[in-house]
């Protein structure tokens, strides 16, 4: 299950994003996509896979799972005193993140998916600082672009207004993340395509590059600005495939299966 | 407020303008019957209009004596029964943001008040709202509608050679903007829309990030902003125009905001 992680070398030293991701290589992804319970064929979960409901638990499993990740990353001892504060606040919105989104899917008469911290695991982007804001950045990225890709298909406008308002949160999470001092450091909005992004968070940052907005290409469209900044203006969405292609390498436990 | 009586906008920078050629953004028959704006036209160049003028240039409503009125004595209204309302909506909100980081680069006293890494932030700002600016006016005449006028600010409160004052107003103006887009996106009726609303409200909300962590390490919101679900502020657009209208001369009136 863990073959992907298990490439990493563990003595390296790690100094920076790209030094952690540097051994990871190219994802497995299609053997991620396989393990996620999420798509499981004959899953009887129908209450709670389809509908607002549905996206609801797919927002749920993200934030179980960067909950868990921050969750260890901070027992790691690896991050750093003088931002271990901000590590500490992002930790405790995506709890929070997770409890909400629990009692939203309880009230809307459907069952929320049920994860625990161990059936989550980050292999070596735990045990560096290097490796943990490398991983931050990108389940951050993902994040943004997950909620941003199922806003339209949320019904309920109470249900798309929760949505929205803990998108922004993510992105400001991004944010933060993206401008840690840990090389290298980036700005808060993406550039272009994320150049120079390492192999294994490249797929956080596809299509990223768009200039194309409402079905015109801005970079023709508009006068004054370069590629690069009409390309950080706009964050794009994700699909919930591509999404749990990403997440899904680090789900390593079964959803309800109750087991700590 | 008196008629006529007009507010000296402080240190206000020319709010220059590109020169726009209307394209057929996204026309959408669910915003009007007749056919799509497909046609080139004839542009004005809105730098040459300066502070305040613009707005009498523009063919606005007939107010009477109900209406709230600007020093022009002229009315903007955003009518919420069609996409139209909301995008000018935003169009506005855009719009001032635009005007405050132009005054902020275009401050004498820049490069002395912010470090160049402060620097580089503001400049991308200032390019990031502009662009959201000149987006929405083209894709609103794209789609048909008729945009705003150009709106007259009134930063006369904000003293632009202070650190802190200016990042105070810039931390206020994000926040308030992703507030506003987190509690308009149920309003939008179009999904293409929404959509482009939940690209740009990501974007505010890294801004946001980005200037709270200049205000105070390891801060990644104003306090009070993010709530004890970890979701950011959702504000309706009464509350929004409210706290902007300390900014804006012009008067702006709310129009068929749905009860949802």
């Amino acid at each position: 299950m863990n073959s992907l992680l298990s490439v990493f070398d563990t003595e390296a030293a790690v100094k920076s994003r790209r030094d952690a991701l540097g051994t990871v290589g190219k994802l497995g992804l299609g053997a991620a996509l396989a393990s996620v319970p999420f798509l499981k064929p004959g899953v009887a979960r129908a209450q709670t896979s389809t509908g607002d409901a549905g996206i609801l638990n797919f927002a749920l499993t993200l934030e179980y799972l960067e909950r868990s990740f921050y969750r260890q990353a901070l027992d790691s001892g690896e991050i750093p005193g003088d931002v271990r504060p901000l590590f500490q606040t992002i930790y405790d919105d995506e709890a929070a993140h997770v409890d909400f989104l629990r009692s939203a899917i309880q009230d809307a008469g459907a069952d929320p998916v049920d994860y625990t911290d161990s059936d989550f695991a980050f292999g070596d982007f735990v045990t560096s600082y290097g490796g943990i804001a490398a991983l931050a950045q990108g389940l951050e990225d993902t994040g943004v672009r997950a909620y941003k890709g199922q806003a339209t298909s949320i019904m309920t406008p109470a249900f798309l207004q929760a949505a929205l308002q803990i998108h922004s949160v993510e992105a400001r999470h991004a944010a933060a993340i993206r401008r840690l001092d840990v090389s290298p450091a980036e700005q808060g909005w993406i550039p272009n395509g994320q150049p120079g992004a390492p192999d294994a968070i490249a797929p956080v940052y596809a299509g990223e590059d768009n200039v194309t907005q409402g079905g015109v290409n801005l970079t023709s469209a508009l006068s004054g600005y370069t590629m690069t900044e009409i390309t950080e203006a706009f964050d794009e969405p994700l699909d919930m495939d591509s999404v749990l292609a990403i997440a899904g390498q680090f789900i390593t436990g079964d959803e309800g299966d109750g087991e700590d | 407020m008196s008629r006529g009586r007009r507010l000296e906008a402080h240190n206000a920078a020319p709010l220059h303008r590109p020169l726009l050629v209307p394209l057929p953004f996204m026309s959408s028959p669910l915003l009007k019957d007749t056919p799509a704006f497909t046609s080139r036209r004839d542009f004005f160049k809105r730098a040459g209009f300066g502070l305040g003028a613009a707005a009498a240039a523009v063919s606005l409503q007939a107010c009477d004596s109900d209406d709230p009125i600007d020093d022009n004595g002229d009315v903007v209204t955003l009518d919420f029964s069609s996409d139209f309302g909301v995008l000018n909506y935003a169009y506005a909100l855009e719009q001032l943001e635009a005007g405050f980081y132009a005054t902020v680069v275009g401050d004498a006293a820049f490069g002395s008040t912010f470090s160049t890494d402060e620097q580089d932030i503001f400049r991308d700002l200032a390019a990031h709202e502009a662009i959201h600016r000149d987006f929405f006016e083209a894709a609103i005449m794209g789609a048909g509608g008729t945009p705003i006028p150009d709106l007259t600010p009134d930063f006369s409160s904000i003293d632009f050679s202070d650190r802190d004052n200016v990042l105070a107003v810039s931390q206020t103006f994000e926040d308030l903007g992703v507030s506003a887009y987190n509690g308009a996106g149920k309003y939008i009726q179009n999904d293409a829309y929404l959509l482009l609303a939940g690209k740009i409200v990501s974007v505010e909300a890294r801004h946001a990030s980005v200037i709270a962590g200049l205000i105070m390490d390891n801060s990644i919101a104003a306090s009070g902003q993010i709530d004890a679900n970890g979701l950011d502020r959702a504000l309706e657009p009464s509350a929004v125009l409210a706290a902007a209208g300390d900014f804006i001369q012009d008067d702006i009136a709310l129009a068929n905001v749905p009860t949802v």
